[in-house]
């Protein structure tokens, strides 16, 4: 165990989308040249057309959707991503010294997990815009630590039975450090779990910070996201359905594949028992 | 013989899980019983002896298949459609589960149950079934069998849950009565106890006793079939089987059995050395819901580098608590740890490295003591490794080392815990053990996770280390019959307290307890003692055997009998102690 044995056909699936994805959303401009800021007034609300240069058509400004779209691939992300390795790290930090400190420090994390589980995720993110304004970093970090007791509650659940083992016992009975019990002992077997946690948290982050960009809460006013972008497109909904149809099938697919390599991870760790 | 109730012939089971291949289990197996037969099907654990018991009933675990003859007072039941075999069932088929625990719902009353199936096979109206449960109840040893009614699994004992079991195993009086282990999760007094019920009330009927214990089989059963690897290897009379097993794995069981085994006795008779690791009152206490918890009740111990010492009782006795306080896992409440006079039991770096050096600990269930990460010998080096007095290099060549020393091959130390067996895992246990090279080895019932057959290699291991590198042993069990051929001192506990101890033949000879003698008559299958081991929440004033002893009386009820020495280093805790009148 300890590493993916065999990939399979989800894992590797949902893997080729997102690196895809993320290679054009790196590369996209300097490959065709096409700025996603640049607008042109004359092609205001063009349909998708390949012949005009447009495939997803132009947004209100004559920006190309495109662009926009694949540009926001590296925002989208990377936020997804770090808010992500944010709360695992909080959570599973957490969770790894309760459950190690045992008696108050454990009844605090617990209670800790409790309280931040019951804050409404939508007026933090108002406060923290309010207060720092909006950027990928304030949202990043709130996404981080509004969330990290999803992994603090499996990997304290997880760790407690864990170190009921007997060869958690062993370990330090011959001597060996709890610091060191719990790396070498307890960690290793949590990585399927985190794994496949932060696989399918990472999905929850797509649309977290999806749905607050479109709030306006996240990225600032005409960054090319596709939160911003579905919020662009709300008064030409009927008129110019491309402007919604591109950002969210974005997410869609971003999702998707985020989902894919989960269901794949946990397969792969379930064959490899 | 009369005609047969039961005739199984050629049966053969096998599992096809998804896209693998066809694994058999059991292959070309035959036997059968009559009205009045008490067959007992033996073999260790993965033989197949109780799927090929269970499997014509429709009880093969998913994905299982059987073919063969088998028929059922003239009716075949490999032609009957499964809801016809369905009414056999708990019908005029009973069966009592291994683990009544497991097998009762929890979220139902023993009684409840005991009604659905009287009302399902036997056709009663709610009340007549209710009627008829309590009887049998009542019958079966189960006392206030109206309260026990209404109680759910889990606040019965194990030995009135396995009562319940079997109640629920006759209350449609079947034909046939099938028990597969159903004493194997029981404490010996309450086996025996389990083993004489069964027999009692398998007069009229015939019994298939599905076990891998020789001595139960032996008290149970006229018949035996012996089984391995799905096979049946001999098949024979009780008792003449074990007295003269004709195949060659019967005669290794045999030899393995403790009640018929002829061990290599360590003679040697214990030496006065000065006692290296002391205990002196110790005593541990745990807050339960009802009250505190008396694990350990006010016991001194004295264990020396060259000791070899056996800790014997039932599960609660606190044999596992004081290996534990020894060893530096659990600190006590009261008491003080010495070794070679310096206090220990303080939890602190220098004691715990104190203690290490002198003694290690083997775990219970080598299935669970082993990290399943790691390569075996990565986990025998760990002792060197963590203190950080050794190199890595140097850690895994002893290890590897120690490994070779308890008989692991080079080209399996770098095998993950999963590659190996039961038997190997603990031979890797007692590794890390050795590899710090400790002058006291403490093994908390290292046997009772394993087959018999490998118990008595695990054994011989450790008295062989014991031998090379004279070490000291103190084994944790629960078969006074086995230590007392293995060890040169026995310690015999009953809830929380050392009721004997003493030169192991001195005890085994003469028992003075009353628990001792039970204990030991209990190995050999005699049932000699009633009732349950009392909760250690609420202990009764006085001895605590008393409730369940046959020599008490109302001294033993109030007081608390002092340790009384005999000779030799023998002493007991009793005020009539047997014995005393001659």
């Amino acid at each position: 165990m300890g590493a993916v044995r065999q990939a399979n056909a989800p894992l590797m699936l949902g893997a080729a989308i997102l690196v895809a994805m993320l290679l054009l959303g790196i590369g996209f401009s300097a490959l065709f040249g096409l700025d996603p800021h640049m607008g042109h007034l004359g092609a205001r609300l063009a349909p998708p057309d390949l012949a005009a240069g447009h495939p997803f058509g132009t947004d209100q400004l004559g920006r190309d959707m495109l662009a926009r779209t694949a540009a926001g691939v590296v925002w989208s992300i990377t936020a997804a991503g770090c808010a992500t390795l944010i709360a695992l790290f909080i959570g599973t930090g957490l969770a790894l010294v309760a459950a190690e400190l045992g008696g108050r420090v454990l009844v605090v994390v617990q209670l800790l997990v409790n309280s931040v589980i019951t804050l409404p995720g939508i007026v933090i993110a108002v406060i923290v815009t309010a207060v720092i304004g909006q950027g990928w970093l304030p949202i990043v970090v709130t996404l981080g630590i509004i969330t990290w007791p999803v992994f603090a509650r499996v990997i304290l659940a997880e760790a407690l039975s864990l170190r009921a083992r007997d060869y958690v016992a062993a370990a330090r009975l011959l001597g060996q450090s709890r610091l060191k019990t719990v790396l070498l002992h307890i960690l290793p077997a949590l990585k399927p779990t985190l794994y496949v946690m932060a696989a399918f948290h990472f999905a929850d982050m797509l649309i977290a910070e999806g749905a607050l960009s479109f709030l306006g809460l996240a990225a600032p006013l005409g960054e090319p996201t596709w939160g911003n972008m579905m919020a662009d497109s709300r008064p030409y909904v009927f008129s110019a359905p491309w402007m919604l149809l591109a950002p969210a099938g974005a997410i869609i697919a971003a999702v998707i594949a985020a989902n894919l390599i989960g269901d794949g991870l946990s397969r792969a760790f379930s064959d490899g028992d | 013989m009369s005609a047969p109730l039961l005739d199984i012939q050629d049966l053969r089971i096998w599992f096809e899980p998804k896209g693998q291949a066809r694994k058999r289990v059991v292959d070309g197996v035959s036997f059968s019983v009559a009205s009045g037969d008490r067959l007992a099907v033996i073999g260790e654990s993965g033989s197949g002896k109780t799927l090929a018991a269970l499997s014509v009933l429709d009880l093969l675990p998913q994905g299982g298949r059987w073919r063969g003859r088998a028929t059922f007072k003239g009716d075949r039941l490999d032609r009957l459609r499964a809801p016809q075999r369905r009414v056999l069932r708990g019908g005029k088929i009973g069966i009592v589960f291994q683990d009544a625990l497991a097998a009762f719902n929890p979220l139902r009353t023993v009684g409840s149950v005991l009604v659905e199936s009287a009302r399902r096979h036997g056709g009663l109206t709610p009340l007549q079934a209710k009627r008829k449960a309590v009887a049998l109840l009542g019958e079966l040893g189960v006392p206030e069998p109206d309260a026990r009614f209404s109680s759910y699994p889990h606040q019965l004992s194990g030995g009135l849950r396995q009562r319940a079991m079997i109640a629920l195993a006759l209350i449609n009086d079947p034909d046939l009565l099938i028990a597969d282990e159903p004493t194997t999760a029981l404490d010996a007094t309450i086996q025996a106890q389990i083993l004489d019920l069964l027999k009692a009330r398998s007069q009229d009927k015939a019994l298939i006793f599905i076990t891998h214990d020789l001595v139960a089989a032996a008290r149970l059963c006229d018949r035996a079939i012996l089984m391995r690897h799905g096979r049946i290897v001999e098949t024979g009379a009780l008792p003449d089987m074990f007295e003269a097993p004709r195949s060659d794995y019967g005669r290794a069981l045999v030899a393995a059995s403790p009640a018929f085994a002829d061990w290599d006795r360590h003679t040697e008779d214990p030496s006065p050395a000065s006692p290296a690791l002391t205990g002196t009152a110790l005593s541990k206490r745990y807050k339960v819901k009802s009250g505190t918890l008396h694990a350990l009740r006010d016991v001194s111990i004295s264990v020396g580098a060259d000791d070899n010492i056996a800790i014997v009782g039932e599960s609660g006795c606190g044999k596992s608590t004081l290996a534990k306080i020894l060893v530096g896992m659990i600190r006590p409440d009261d008491g003080t740890v010495l070794l070679n006079g310096t206090r220990v039991c303080d939890g602190s770096a220098e004691s715990r490295a104190a203690l290490r050096a002198f003694v290690q600990f083997v775990f219970q269930d080598p299935y669970s003591s082993l990290d399943p990460h790691w390569p075996v010998v990565r986990t025998v080096a760990e002792p060197l490794m963590a203190t950080g007095e050794h190199d890595r290099a140097t850690a895994l060549d002893r290890a590897a080392q120690a490994l070779l020393q308890v008989g692991i091959t080079e080209d399996a130390h770098h095998r993950r815990p999963r590659a190996f067996s039961g038997g190997q895992r603990q031979r890797i246990a007692i590794a890390r053990a050795l590899v710090a090279r400790p002058k006291v080895l403490v093994a908390d019932e290292p046997l009772s996770a394993l087959d018999m057959t490998i118990q008595k290699s695990i054994v011989d291991l450790l008295l062989d280390l014991r031998k090379r590198f004279g070490l000291g042993i103190v084994m944790v069990s629960h078969d006074l019959d086995l230590v007392a051929q293995v060890s040169d001192r026995v310690i015999v506990m009953y809830l929380g307290q050392i009721v004997e101890q003493g030169p192991a033949h001195a005890v085994i000879a003469a028992p003075r307890h009353h628990y001792t003698a039970a204990l030991l008559a209990a190995s050999k299958g005699a049932a000699s003692v009633r009732g349950d081991v009392p909760s250690p929440v609420d202990l009764p004033a006085g001895c605590a055997f008393a409730g369940r002893c046959a020599g008490a009386d109302d001294r033993c009820r109030t007081q608390t009998p002092p340790i009384t020495p005999v000779d030799g280093g023998h002493s007991f805790a009793c005020w009539n102690p047997k014995g005393a009148a001659s």
